[in-house]
């Protein structure tokens, strides 16, 4: 079976748009989020082996969301989504413990090279 | 070495740059011998030329810098023993130097005779190194600093390896993507090394490639792992230092160990591949600036066209297209306005060497203050002030600092202070000299002005004092060989004045003399108010006016023969620009435009105002030039040609 993952987004649209491309990558999404509280609440229930994580939403930004992930488990796997121009952000995501990042608009080649080398 | 000829505009640049950081810097070790920072910029400069002359074949140069870098060595090994006569021969050495550089920019390549300068560099290096451990290391390579590091961290088990990775071709995000390997990679070691710099690294500002110098205790498949788990790497290579080929290192710079991810030192690229994007500025041509600036010029010119053609015609359509032109050449403008611009430290910076001699030529103690050297202005202006600046400095130094005994004798400190600054006002640029020295005395200079045959009558002291801008007007009692005699202030002022400046003098006897200069922040483009005299249309620099009120008759009036307007509760004198033109005009309403000149206020009355523009300064010439009512002329819109007017001569 393959990876469970939980993408997380404020956009229906790029949730579809991920799970589609994960699903046809042989990963399982256990779980959806569209902002940084629901996804903390859902990484406890499901405990999905990834995560990609968007960080502009609202309620809870992604990266808040990563530093409370971490938090409850260190070696968690978080996979930041990020847009052209948010370098700092995604550096401060980085330094947060995020594992990978992925840049919209998203490849399906890209995002599957990275949520395989994460998952490793 | 042909080849290296279309280099050779940037190598003489770059010399001259790295010239004036080692006099910089010699400076500064000379006032304080343990100032760790100076030594190091001094370090790199030197390092850096000595290759960069190499690499030219000019070895001359390079033995120079050579010998002069091995002298240099003992600042380095804290030698508190450096003699004066080294730091003399090191600056001796920077001024041969600079003449080679200047020779060759002239093509010209005979020899300069070094061998004196080796040998005292030699001789003063010498004497130090016998009372000191020598340890025969003749070269400083910043390599070797590197390779210490590697030493010291391999005999506690760290391994040092040069990890050099591929980014995929279309990465996004390069800066956070190399980001991210170097936070993966110091979670397990130290990054002491980067190529290109960090910074550059998180600014993305590198082709596909980078290069780390990596400390760990991990082996290379350990390393290798860690860096699989990040996407969008197309290569990784790892390699263990000992066989590293040399020349990796050998131009990048030493990173700080106790830091690594906030160092600020630039590294160079040694890949060819990479060197191309590395820098955040480019150099350009002068002369591309300039013809940039004109060209920008005649664009406004025909966008006023545009702008009067639309007015005539009334066709709608065109009016916002033309707006949109407008704003756009406006910005243009600007930009272009801005990339003239340079710091006037580009000639102050010179100035604390030139006061060091001074200094010693003359005998006299002189702190030399500099302030507001970070103040810009057109780069034609900038580079017009070091002539009229040095003159300045050198009188201050010479006639208006007295000898130590003097000072003493009156009181004052032993050290005399002469201070350089620059700041803006408006679009002016007000830079100002000052000394503490003896002052004008005003006795004196009526005396001197009789002699020429110069009317003093009626002037008060402070205007005695302006009679030194005179031409052939020296008061100095005996002429040095550091200011001359007689050619000067005139100069000086001939040379502010054609900046489109003006220079005025304070001097009290005994307290001192400050020399004040007014500049114009730029020369070509300004905005203006156009008003008409009569038939003609006149131009106004609109930075000057502070305010345009219409006047009645009954509004001005006379006192003490002058007509003057009451502003806000003060008296403020009229002038009638029609008069002092030579223009007839009718009788009709007036407007009064109030300008500020300095800390006084005038207002020139003029029959009608017709708007603001953007107007191109060309300048006058011939009899034209030589009217002081005009500071130039103006093409409109319409192919008019219009004078402007100098409101500080119509003023004053």
């Amino acid at each position: 079976m393959g990876k469970r993952v939980m993408v997380v987004d404020d956009a229906v649209f790029m949730r579809m748009k991920l799970k589609d491309i994960l699903e046809k990558g042989g990963f399982e999404v256990v779980a959806e989020a569209q902002n940084g509280i629901e996804a903390v609440e859902k990484y406890k229930q499901e405990k999905p082996d990834l995560i990609t994580m968007d960080i502009t939403m609202p309620e809870m930004d992604g990266i808040a969301a990563l530093k409370e992930i971490k938090g409850m488990n260190p070696a968690a796997k978080v996979v930041m989504c990020s847009a052209m121009g948010q370098q700092s952000m995604v550096m401060d995501a980085i330094q947060a413990g995020a594992s990978d990042f992925i840049v919209k608009p998203f490849q399906t080649d890209r995002v599957l090279q990275s949520m395989a080398k994460v998952s490793g | 070495m042909d080849d290296n000829s279309r280099y050779k505009d940037v190598f003489l640049e770059e010399s001259d740059e790295y010239l004036q950081v080692l006099n910089d810097g010699m400076l500064r070790l000379e006032i304080d011998p343990e100032d760790k920072d100076a030594l190091g910029d001094i370090f790199r400069a030197a390092h850096t030329l000595k290759g960069m002359a190499a690499t030219m074949g000019y070895e001359t140069m390079s033995k120079l810098t050579h010998s002069m870098e091995s002298a240099l060595e003992l600042f380095r090994d804290g030698n508190d023993r450096i003699s004066p006569e080294l730091i003399t021969s090191i600056f001796k050495s920077l001024d041969r130097l600079s003449e080679i550089v200047d020779k060759l920019r002239v093509d010209d390549f005979s020899e300069t005779e070094i061998e004196d300068l080796l040998e005292d560099l030699s001789r003063a290096a010498e004497m130090t190194t016998e009372e000191t451990l020598s340890d025969g290391r003749s070269d400083f390579e910043e390599d070797e600093t590197n390779m210490m590091i590697i030493a010291e961290a391999s005999s506690k088990g760290y391994n040092a390896y040069e990890v050099a990775i591929i980014l995929e071709e279309q990465t996004a995000l390069k800066g956070a993507r190399a980001y991210l390997v170097v936070n993966r990679l110091e979670q397990q070691g130290d990054i002491i090394h980067s190529t290109p710099s960090p910074e550059e690294l998180e600014a993305g500002d590198f082709d596909f490639q980078f290069k780390l110098l990596y400390l760990t205790k991990l082996t290379e498949e350990e390393i290798r792992f860690e860096l699989e788990g990040i996407s969008e790497l197309e290569k990784i290579e790892i390699t263990p230092m000992d066989t590293i080929p040399s020349e990796v290192l050998k131009e990048d710079r030493v990173i700080d160990k106790a830091d690594h991810r906030e160092v600020n030192s630039p590294s160079k690229s040694t890949n060819s591949s990479q060197g191309a994007s590395l820098s955040h500025s480019i150099r350009v041509d002068i002369g591309k600036l300039d013809s940039f600036m004109n060209l920008v010029s005649e664009l406004v010119i025909y966008r006023n066209q545009l702008e009067d053609i639309s007015t005539n015609l009334k066709i709608g359509e065109i009016n916002e297209p033309l707006t949109n032109v407008a704003r756009i050449s406006t910005d243009l403008q600007d930009l272009v306005l801005k990339i003239r611009m340079q710091p006037v430290s580009v000639v102050f910076n010179r100035f604390p060497r030139m006061v060091r001699d001074l200094s010693k030529e003359l005998d006299k103690e002189i702190d030399f203050q500099i302030d507001g050297e970070e103040t810009e202005l057109d780069r034609t202006v900038v580079s017009e002030l070091g002539e009229p600046l040095i003159h300045l400095i050198r009188n201050a130094a010479d006639h208006g600092i007295e000898t130590a005994a003097d000072r003493k004798n009156q009181g004052k400190p032993e050290k005399g202070v002469v201070k350089l600054s620059a700041y803006q006002e408006g679009n002016r640029v007000i830079i100002t000299l000052s000394d503490d020295g003896k002052g004008l005395n005003p006795e004196y200079i009526k005396e001197a002005a009789i002699r020429k045959g110069l009317s003093v009558d009626g002037l008060n002291d402070a205007e005695v004092q302006q009679l030194i801008f005179n031409p052939g007007f020296s008061t100095a009692k005996e002429v040095t060989s550091v200011s001359g005699r007689g050619v000067g202030m005139d100069v000086v002022k001939q040379k502010i004045s054609s900046l489109g400046g003006t220079i005025e003098v304070v001097s009290e006897v005994g307290i001192g003399t400050t020399f004040i200069i007014k500049l114009p922040l730029t020369l070509s483009i300004i905005q203006s108010l156009m008003v008409k005299l009569a038939d003609e249309v006149f131009a106004v620099p609109l930075g000057l006016v502070e305010k345009v009120v219409k006047v009645e008759a009954g509004e001005i009036l006379e006192s003490h023969n002058k007509e003057i307007y009451m502003y806000r509760g003060k008296a403020i004198p009229v002038i009638r620009v029609d008069e002092k033109l030579g223009i007839e005009s009718a009788d009709s309403e007036k407007h009064l435009i109030l300008v500020h000149l300095g800390d006084k206020h005038y207002g020139l009355l003029v029959d009608d105002l017709l708007g603001q523009q953007e107007i191109v300064i060309k300048k006058l010439s011939g009899v034209l030039g030589k009217m002081k009512e005009y500071l130039g002329a103006t093409i409109l819109g319409n192919g008019d040609i219009t004078l402007i007017l100098d409101v500080g001569n119509l003023c004053s």
